[in-house]
């Protein structure tokens, strides 16, 4: 019999059973629906775990502590690779390793002041800084807004910055200038410096506001904990807006380097520099701002403590999510590196995703399974009410593959379209509880646009299982319809 | 030429045996109609599923044409019953949610020689041979019991057979419909010189055939050569 008859044959008799097989149909459509909705909403939630909480294919490698008694040393001490130069190059070499960038805190204490134009106020906060190398950030709308204006001559060919003229020997050379007087109530004058540029008083020069990036969490943290926290305080507070990445792009705030409410540097006196947000980037530390490393060589070298110049730590990117146990073992088998608790925490958390989603699949594979036996007797009912009509096929020729096949071909179809309504009923539903998620479901941190995430695997595992649950309970019923013997069936015997 | 050689078949062991049919020997001429007689439990539907491959479980020799049945695979026994042998029952066994034409047409699913490509013609050709013209997209539920033989009969003409197996073909059929049935019969004996055994308890029908076997208690009791009667006389 060829596949065109086969399918004919097979089309007129689901037709004609189109009840029977859409009532045995129902658990595989339920089955598969569940299994879509769960593999959805957990690959949804390890989407925003792994992608935006945890990004989990960014390690960062720090020195190994020990605990000594009531002490804590850290890293070379105890033999642990410095975070240097060297450290960098090899784990670039690392296969998986996508880009190691390096990261140093500034160590000293800062504080920063601003938002006015934004708040209606001025707040005043410790602020936590780290810098990082401008090449890495690639992820801005202007990458080339995050630079070190201070790290190396600027020379005129290409136009002198705000603030700056060109000099001797075509370098650009900045504007002297008079700081702007304030008044008695403490508002200052027109700043004389150009465009962005800001005379400051120390130097008594026009500066460049320094490029600073934030991370996008710290938005997601601010408009999901605080703007709603803040929602029920009284005054200015109660005022503030939800925030955006575009709104706060281009914010100006000045921060006093050296001293912070807490204390002061141990060496260097204090100096105000103004700091522009020039966008967010997952490269930025979590809580705080980074700019271009080379600001916090410098004031490190003027206010913090003496070191021998390493790292703080290394911000380890993978190739893909695959690549991260490796790379992790790497770091701390071979280069007795620590990782960061997020790597621990973004483990843990895919582990308990993974186990709630394999349970979830578990529950809709039983079902499927149950609807599988529900086929059995459906198809076994169907073969006995057909019994006649079999045995006549036998005697006008029909083989028993050529039975059998009709039959299994039947379960085919019945899965698939079983598999197909299923992962529709399962998107619907799905569709329902984003909804109902985004209505009712107040704002939180990282709060997520959809709870699922889809992959077109899932659709074909999906209806790949339907077909081969449905073919597994056919397969009793197709032997015993091609074992059928033709002359009992067509006597009744 | 089907030559039956000490063919026996027996249902059930040891004390629950029963013996259809005993060491049956009979040929039958090609081109001719047969009709096979004999009361209820005699032996005439065992010898009809023998003779139509659709039971194996029996013992002796049986050649169909040249070709011993006995020794054919499942397989070659489906090709055999597909492309030289047509059946005609007394229930009709048409699938109600098929039309006529589709019905008829259904030998050609199983028919792995190349498809003919006039086959929907071929059915109401011979839907038309059986009195049934410009029936071919009625459902089978639209017609009279004598229609339905006819559509059966169309049915097992489609891949045109030698041998036409019937068994109590006008059993369901009132005494004129089922002469008209037999005489529809005749006239594709006489016209295409095709082989026709039709099992009967209707001493009328079998009055009609060439030749006349005759079963009791599953042994033959007599095979006779018998001159036709005209289905009118009967």
């Amino acid at each position: 019999m060829t596949l065109g008859k086969l399918l004919r044959l097979v089309g007129q008799n689901l037709r004609r059973n189109a009840r029977n097989f859409a009532f045995s149909s129902v658990g595989i459509v339920v089955g598969i629906a569940t299994f879509i909705f769960f593999v959805g909403l957990g690959e949804g939630v390890r989407t925003v775990v792994m992608d935006k909480i945890f990004v989990y294919n960014q390690l960062e490698a720090i020195p190994r502590s020990y605990d000594v008694g009531a002490f804590r040393a850290e890293g070379g001490l105890f033999g642990g690779t410095r975070l240097n130069d060297a450290t960098v190059e090899e784990l670039r070499g690392v296969p998986g390793v996508r880009g190691v960038y390096p990261k140093l805190r500034l160590t000293f204490p800062a504080r920063a002041s601003g938002g006015k134009e934004l708040m209606g106020k001025n707040f005043y906060t410790e602020l936590i800084a780290d810098g990082i190398p401008e090449r890495v950030v690639t992820d801005l709308p202007d990458p080339s807004r995050f630079r070190d204006w201070e790290g190396g001559e600027v020379t005129c060919d290409a136009g002198c910055p705000d603030g700056s003229v060109c000099g001797e020997g075509a370098r650009c050379v900045k504007q002297t200038c008079t700081p702007p007087q304030r008044d008695r109530d403490g508002a200052a004058a027109a700043d004389p410096c150009p465009g962005k540029s800001y005379c400051a008083a120390d130097t008594r020069q026009c500066e460049l506001p320094i490029p600073v990036i934030a991370n996008p969490r710290l938005l997601e943290i601010y408009n999901g904990s605080v703007h709603t926290a803040m929602k029920g305080s009284k005054g200015a507070l109660a005022q503030v807006p939800r925030l955006s990445t575009t709104a706060l792009e281009g914010l100006h705030f000045n921060v006093t380097f050296g001293k912070s409410f807490i204390g002061s540097a141990a060496r260097g006196e204090p100096i105000e520099r103004r700091c522009e947000l020039v966008g967010f980037s997952d490269k930025a530390i979590t809580l705080g701002v980074t700019m271009p490393i080379g600001y916090v060589q410098r004031f490190n070298g003027t206010f913090g403590s003496e070191e021998r110049g390493d790292y703080h730590s290394l911000l380890i990117e993978t190739s893909n999510n695959e690549a991260v146990v490796p790379v992790a073992a790497y770091v701390t088998d071979r280069l007795n590196l620590a990782l960061d608790d997020k790597y621990e925490n973004a483990q843990k958390a895919g582990l308990i995703i993974t186990i709630i989603t394999a349970i979830f699949s578990l529950i809709s594979i039983v079902i499927v399974t149950i609807a599988a036996i529900n086929i059995t007797h459906t198809f076994l009912m169907v073969i006995a009410e057909r019994r006649r009509e079999i045995g006549l096929l036998r005697a006008l020729g029909a083989t028993r593959p050529n039975i059998s096949a009709m039959i299994l071909c039947e379960a085919v179809v019945v899965g698939a379209l079983g598999g197909a309504l299923g992962c529709g009923l399962g998107l619907g539903v799905a569709a329902g509880a984003d909804a109902a998620f985004a209505r009712f479901v107040q704002d939180f941190p990282f709060k997520p646009d959809t709870l699922f995430a889809w992959n077109p695997a899932f659709f074909a595992v999906a209806v790949g299982g339907a077909v081969f649950f449905c073919l597994l309970g056919a397969l009793l019923p197709a032997a015993r319809a091609a074992n059928m013997d033709p002359a009992a069936a067509l006597t009744g015997r | 030429m089907i030559v039956f050689d000490r063919v026996s078949r027996s249902y059930g062991r040891g004390k629950g045996q029963h013996v259809a049919l005993k060491e049956l020997s009979l040929t039958l001429e090609p081109g001719k109609f047969t009709a096979v007689v004999g009361t209820s439990g005699s032996g005439k539907t065992t010898l009809l599923n023998i003779l139509g491959g659709l039971d194996r479980e029996w013992t002796g020799s049986l050649r169909f044409w040249d070709q011993p049945m006995e020794s054919l695979s499942d397989a070659a026994l489906s090709a055999l019953r597909n492309t030289q042998i047509g059946f005609v029952f007394q229930h009709f066994y048409l699938l109600d949610h098929l039309t006529c034409a589709e019905n008829v047409q259904l030998p050609s699913y199983f028919d792995r020689r190349p498809p003919r490509p006039d086959q929907a013609a071929r059915a109401e050709e011979l839907l038309r041979k059986v009195g049934l013209g410009g029936r071919a997209g009625d459902r089978p539920t639209q017609l009279s019991g004598g229609q339905r033989q006819r559509v059966a009969i169309a049915r097992a003409l489609f891949n045109q057979p030698r041998l036409i197996l019937c068994d109590e073909p006008t059993g369901s059929l009132d005494r004129r419909t089922g002469l008209q049935i037999i005489d529809l019969f005749q006239r594709l004996v006489e016209q295409d010189g095709l082989t026709l055994v039709v099992v009967t308890h209707e001493e009328h029908i079998s009055r009609m055939a060439h030749r006349i076997v005759r079963l009791e208690d599953g042994e033959l009791r007599s095979n006779e050569v018998n001159t036709p009667a005209a289905a009118e006389e009967g």
